[in-house]
């Protein structure tokens, strides 16, 4: 039992995740107050959304990297549409729409993926560049600082405030929270109990026989890359709430990110294998780390440093392990096989 | 009869890529020339124009080299500035500002040796990940980069470093005969030394063998990990030369150059005719490339009021078009080979 | 007098030019199980496809269960009952035992939401059906091929099949692998399920099968029950040749230096104790079945899997081989067994497929790589192997199997070892092909400066090309044997004894 617990990537980010929260603690004794865990809540808003969409994507074989462009044109948009027509309506419309947006952005690079068999890498590298440059050249984007009432309202309406005895801080959790719950769960019965879900997986362990076994694989690549463009348009909507105005190119470079922390969460590159506990404890480990790095006597600019060792070492040692599995040899019979082994032929 | 026949196609086929190459960098050419002839067709523009191609041109040499061995180095940026920096922490040490002459000489071929081998030593790591502890290419440079770019983030507290001798720039600026500028003659130098290094080398023809296929690879004798960090070496040697003509260019060093590069990069070597999967590329090729981008790219800059931003959508478009027709020109050949065999 | 589940009755089918049936004629009894036998090239696989819906003849009809097939689809050869099981079994390795048996099934019920209760149900009750128990929950990827090819049976038999198609399904099995397939299959057999076994192992053939039919070039050559017939019957129906008296014979001096020795040669978990010695003029053949530890000996003389111990020399030297950097300086060389991952680089040209292993020493002195010579050593093996090509400078997924083979073998020749290694040197290679490789392989020899091993599990060209032949278990050598008055039965009764 303990040997299969060490098999499992998670476990290693969760032992590396409780070390951490040890030394934060030791170090500032701020960890576990109020206003901190607020605030690392918040800061998971957005990550949990785009990565689990992207665990979806490598589980089926497919790298998106132009998610923030599509969140970012979405959420543009949207914002200045919206804002430029005094809109008043509910606000959760504008996230609809953003979504709407987003996916059919996405099922661009679905299509081009599934029906012309193209590397998803280079293919939305280059719808990447093409929606940037619709964004910053056609759109003629900038930032909007004040936007429509109720996006304007959105941004203050909190779950509850969390004030920290010692310091005076509070950390306001924004009801977002309750979209992102939201999604993961609907993430969670999508994968775990739909066979469309099931679909994602047997395409991404064994395309063939995927194909073989009656799904219908086309719809399935350009559904991941549709759903992915939603959770973007979602996402971009749920930065510009969080931070309060539209800044366009807010989200470059978010896709490594994300990506980092569903490979460290346990997503095989490879294909197949992606878990949302995995996804969400990536994003936590990451995150932990961001929030906290004034708690931990980091200075800022060090951060980006610190990411790449966590990223080489959670994936080095999960890589290094399966590489000495390969070596090993296990073709020779070199004993009758035990009682234990052999199979039951009643 | 068949046989020319034959060897007529084998030729066309082999170079087909690179002619169809030529002819879309003729069209993009004349199609420049003729809209804006008056500004186009300057010496001036053509110089300026000759400018900046060579520092995404040799990180694009530096992807193509990962990319033919079956990865990809999302760390040549990275690498570029760090190297950069590294190496002026010495100019700023030691060199006089006003520098000029021999002493100039000297302290640039030191400052170029200390980048080289800075360049050479990233690399070295990220081979190491990639080679010994299995980590895939795209993950490991990915997480390579923050490490490198953190480093560097470290070294300049997040701002530039200034304060660099003037020869440095001069260099950056320099034409030589009165029209070729020496960051395009060190982009020569590159791409031939390149060339020869993949076409005429055992290392070369290895890289190749090795890109193709890892394991038979392996079973042939080839030492695949060190295969693997020579050539990752190299990646990271080019992107400090790279990153010098950076640093040069902007009179100073940041952490944070040239971070769109990667995006151009990839397309280039793409449009260049390197294949993502490994096992083929030609120099050749990407030169080509490199100019087609560089023309399309000095041509909207004709137009003050067209938006850089379109170039983005162009390129993307570039991009997909290209993939496509060099999916579907790779099928039909193949199936041309298989019906005559 | 038995039904006919399955009349196959003149068909044909063609590639472009190639035939690759000929008026193939087949009939398959209710509850039989049923050999499909014939070398590789015979069109075993294509009738399979033709079965299973996947091709469409262009002549002659399919008949199954008395109705005559109107369409060729897959759905519809599945609905009707008839299941193929591919040497890939077309198994999910990232999904769970009863998942993998469970989910074609929901598939074709057109399900949208899963029920995991009924999907334990379902994979208990395929394994009910079929006399096994695997465990439930444990990752397809986890489990040894033969259990894969369970779930896959399984999996098969919950599809509601009525005529099970296996392609060769022992190739990866281990001898006790084996007995339990047979076990299940004669289970399904009483249970009413026809089965068509597609195999090249004679052996096989003789301890399951009811009927046999051999293909030869996509024609029926014989169907019968095998009783009537023996090994060398057989061989003589797959070939059209009979087994010709041209065994390589000779007989080593004692007194030579042997060109390679190995001493107690020792690997953890593969094999121990192996000492062997191969003088100079000799064909050593080293015979076993699978998981014998025959393939990782193979693989570790070549320093894949460098010994933990042991001597070797070559020529009477000590060498140490820790790495195939090591064994190629030591001028080992190792044909391996599946050329097209392990031999070959596919859209590379042939050119550099025989120079790349040489390349180091094909240098001019200025260091770069000597073209002139490289043309030169290419054309010259094109010639010396009768390599059929269009150009040296096509990518090698151009030629046949047997070329292919051909330019592996050229690329370790250009080595000039001292030591040659081949693993399985004539599998899924045409008769011709096969002929020029093992007439090249004895021309080797005559020379006595190489030293030549054939590791194969093909008794036949063991019988007919080694002199002298070691059989490995469980990763001894418990054998060894001259190839003088030995016969393909004798050989495969001592390989597969179970002492």
């Amino acid at each position: 039992m303990l040997k299969k617990l060490l098999k499992k990537n998670e476990f290693y980010v969760s032992v590396v995740l409780i070390l951490l929260i040890i030394v934060i603690q030791a170090k500032s004794g701020q960890f576990f107050t109020s206003n901190s865990l607020v605030d690392l809540a918040r800061s998971c808003i957005l990550p949990v959304m785009l990565t689990l969409g992207v665990m979806m994507q490598i589980t089926a074989r497919s790298i998106d990297v132009s998610f923030p462009a599509i969140a970012m044109l979405t959420m543009y948009t949207v914002t200045a549409v919206s804002t430029a027509a005094n809109y008043s309506g509910p606000a959760w419309l504008l996230f609809v729409i953003a979504a709407l947006l987003g996916m059919l952005l996405g099922t661009v690079n679905g299509v081009l993926a599934a029906w012309l068999k193209l590397p998803t890498l280079i293919i939305t590298l280059a719808t990447s560049s093409i929606y940037m440059g619709i964004l910053q050249g056609v759109l003629k984007c900038r930032v909007i600082a004040v936007m429509a009432q109720p996006l304007e309202r959105l941004s203050s309406t909190y779950l509850f405030v969390a004030t920290n005895s010692q310091t005076g801080l509070t950390s306001p959790l924004s009801v977002l929270f309750l979209l992102m719950l939201g999604v993961v769960v609907l993430v969670g019965v999508l994968m775990r109990y739909t066979m469309l879900g099931r679909g994602i997986y047997a395409f991404g362990g064994d395309p063939v026989s995927a194909e073989r076994a009656g799904f219908n694989t086309v719809f399935i690549q350009i559904f991941v890359f549709a759903f992915m463009g939603a959770l973007a348009g979602l996402g971009g909507m749920t930065r510009t709430v969080l931070t309060g105005s539209c800044q366009p190119t807010t989200l470059n470079g978010y896709e490594m990110v994300c990506i980092a922390a569903a490979v460290l969460g346990g997503t095989r590159l490879s294909g197949g294998v992606g878990s949302i506990k995995g996804a969400l404890l990536g994003v936590l480990l990451m995150m932990t780390v961001n929030t906290n790095l004034i708690l931990l006597g980091i200075p800022t600019y060090s951060a980006k440093f610190v990411t790449g060792v966590l990223i080489i070492l959670g994936i080095g040692i999960s890589s290094y392990q399966a590489l000495r599995a390969k070596k090993k040899i296990s073709g020779v019979i070199l004993e009758e096989e035990t009682e234990e082994k052999e199979l039951a032929v009643r | 009869m068949k046989m020319n026949h034959r060897q007529l196609g084998k030729s066309v086929s082999k170079n087909a890529n690179l002619a169809r190459l030529l002819v879309i960098f003729v069209i993009s050419f004349a199609a420049m020339a003729l809209i804006q002839p008056d500004i186009f067709l300057t010496k001036k523009y053509i110089v300026s124009m000759a400018f900046l191609f060579p520092e995404y041109g040799i990180l694009a040499l530096a992807m193509m080299l990962a990319m033919m061995s079956g990865g990809i180095d999302l760390s040549i940026v990275a690498t570029a500035n760090f190297s950069g920096i590294v190496a002026v922490q010495f100019l700023l040490r030691f060199c006089p500002t006003d520098a000029s002459g021999i002493q100039a000489a000297l302290f640039l071929i030191v400052t170029l040796v200390i980048a080289v081998a800075v360049g050479a030593l990233c690399g070295l790591l990220i081979g190491f990940f990639v080679g010994k502890l299995g980590i895939p290419p795209m993950v490991a440079t990915l997480g390579g980069a923050d490490l490198i770019m953190g480093a560097s983030l470290i070294i300049t507290k997040g701002s530039s470093v200034n304060g660099l001798p003037n020869f440095l720039s001069a260099v950056g600026t320099k034409i030589l005969f009165g029209f070729l500028p020496v960051t395009v003659l060190v982009f020569a130098v590159c791409a031939i030394t390149i060339s020869y290094l993949l076409q005429r080398t055992s290392y070369g023809l290895k890289l190749r063998m090795m890109g193709s296929n890892p394991t038979a690879a392996k079973f042939s004798g080839l030492d695949n990990d060190k295969i693997l960090m020579k050539t990752y070496m190299i990646s990271g040697m080019l992107s400090a030369v790279s990153g010098l003509l950076l640093i040069s260019r902007a009179n100073s060093g940041r952490a944070d150059y040239g971070v769109s590069y990667v995006m151009q990069v990839i397309i280039i070597c793409v449009l260049g005719g390197v294949n993502p999967n490994g096992g083929f590329g030609k120099v050749s090729g990407l030169v080509v490339a490199i100019l087609i981008l560089q023309v399309l790219s000095s041509g909207f800059n004709m137009f003050p009021d067209l938006s850089n931003f379109y170039r983005s959508i162009i390129w993307g478009l570039v991009l997909v078009m290209v993939v496509i027709y060099n999916h579907i020109s790779v099928n039909v050949h193949m199936k041309k080979l298989e019906r005559a065999t | 007098m038995s039904d006919t589940i399955l009349k196959v009755t003149d068909v044909t089918k063609r590639f472009g030019g190639v035939c690759a049936l000929d008026n193939m004629n087949l009939e398959l009894e209710k509850g039989e199980i049923h050999c499909l036998v014939g070398g590789n090239g015979s069109g075993k696989s294509t009738l399979i496809k033709i079965i299973s819906g996947f091709y469409k003849p262009d002549g002659g009809t399919v008949e199954f269960n008395g109705v005559l097939r109107q369409r060729y689809n897959t759905m519809d050869a599945i609905s009707g009952g008839v299941q193929v099981i591919y040497q890939d079994m077309s198994v999910f390795p990232n999904l769970t035992v009863a998942e993998n048996i469970a989910i074609t099934i929901n598939k074709s019920l057109k399900k949208k939401f899963v029920n995991w209760k009924q999907v334990d149900k379902l994979a208990k009750e395929a394994f009910d059906k079929i006399g096994v128990d695997l465990p439930l929950h444990e990752l397809l990827e986890t489990l040894s091929v033969a259990d894969k090819q369970i779930v896959a049976i399984a999996r098969a038999i919950m599809n509601d099949a009525k005529l099970l198609i296996m392609d060769e399904p022992t190739t990866a099995l281990t001898r006790k692998e084996i007995e339990k397939l047979f076990e299940i299959i004669k289970n399904l057999q009483n249970r009413g399920v026809t089965i068509l076994f597609v195999s090249h192992k004679l052996d096989e053939v003789f301890e399951i099968a009811d009927r046999f039919t051999v293909m030869r070039n996509g024609c029926h050559v014989i169907t019968d029950t095998t009783e009537n017939v023996n090994h060398e019957k057989m061989i003589y129906y797959i070939s059209g040749r009979k087994l010709e008296g041209n065994n390589f014979l000779f007989d080593a001096e004692e007194r030579d230096t042997p060109l390679f020795e190995v001493k107690d040669l020792y690997l953890k978990d593969a094999f121990e104790a192996i000492s062997f010695k191969v003088m100079p003029g000799e064909i050593l053949g080293i015979t076993g079945l699978l998981g014998s530890g025959r393939t990782e000996l193979a693989m570790s003389l070549f320093g894949l899997y460098p010994p933990d111990g042991g001597e070797i020399y070559i020529k009477g030297k000590h060498v140490t081989i820790k790495s195939p950097q090591d064994a190629l300086r030591n001028k080992i060389a190792y044909v391996p067994e599946d050329r097209l991952t392990e031999g070959l680089f596919l859209l590379q040209s042939i050119k550099d497929n025989i120079s790349i292993a040489n390349i180091d020493d094909m240098r001019t002195d200025k260091g770069a790589i000597d073209e002139l010579r490289v043309n030169a050593d290419a054309a010259k093996w094109q010639e010396a192997l009768s390599i059929k090509l269009g150009s040296l400078d096509d990518p090698i997924s151009t030629l046949s199997g047997g070329n292919q083979q051909k330019v592996v073998l050229a690329k370790w020749l250009e080595t000039a070892p001292d030591v040659l290694i081949l693993n399985g040197p004539t599998v899924g290679v045409d008769i011709g092909a096969k002929f020029d490789l093992h007439e090249k392989i004895r021309e080797i020899v005559k020379s006595r400066t190489t030293a030549v091993v054939i590791i194969s599990d093909d008794i036949l060209e063991v019988i007919q090309n080694c002199n002298r032949i070691l059989v490995v278990k469980k990763g001894r050598i418990t054998d060894e044997l001259s190839n003088r008055d030995l016969d393909e039965d004798k050989l495969v009764s001592i390989v597969t004894s179970k002492d």
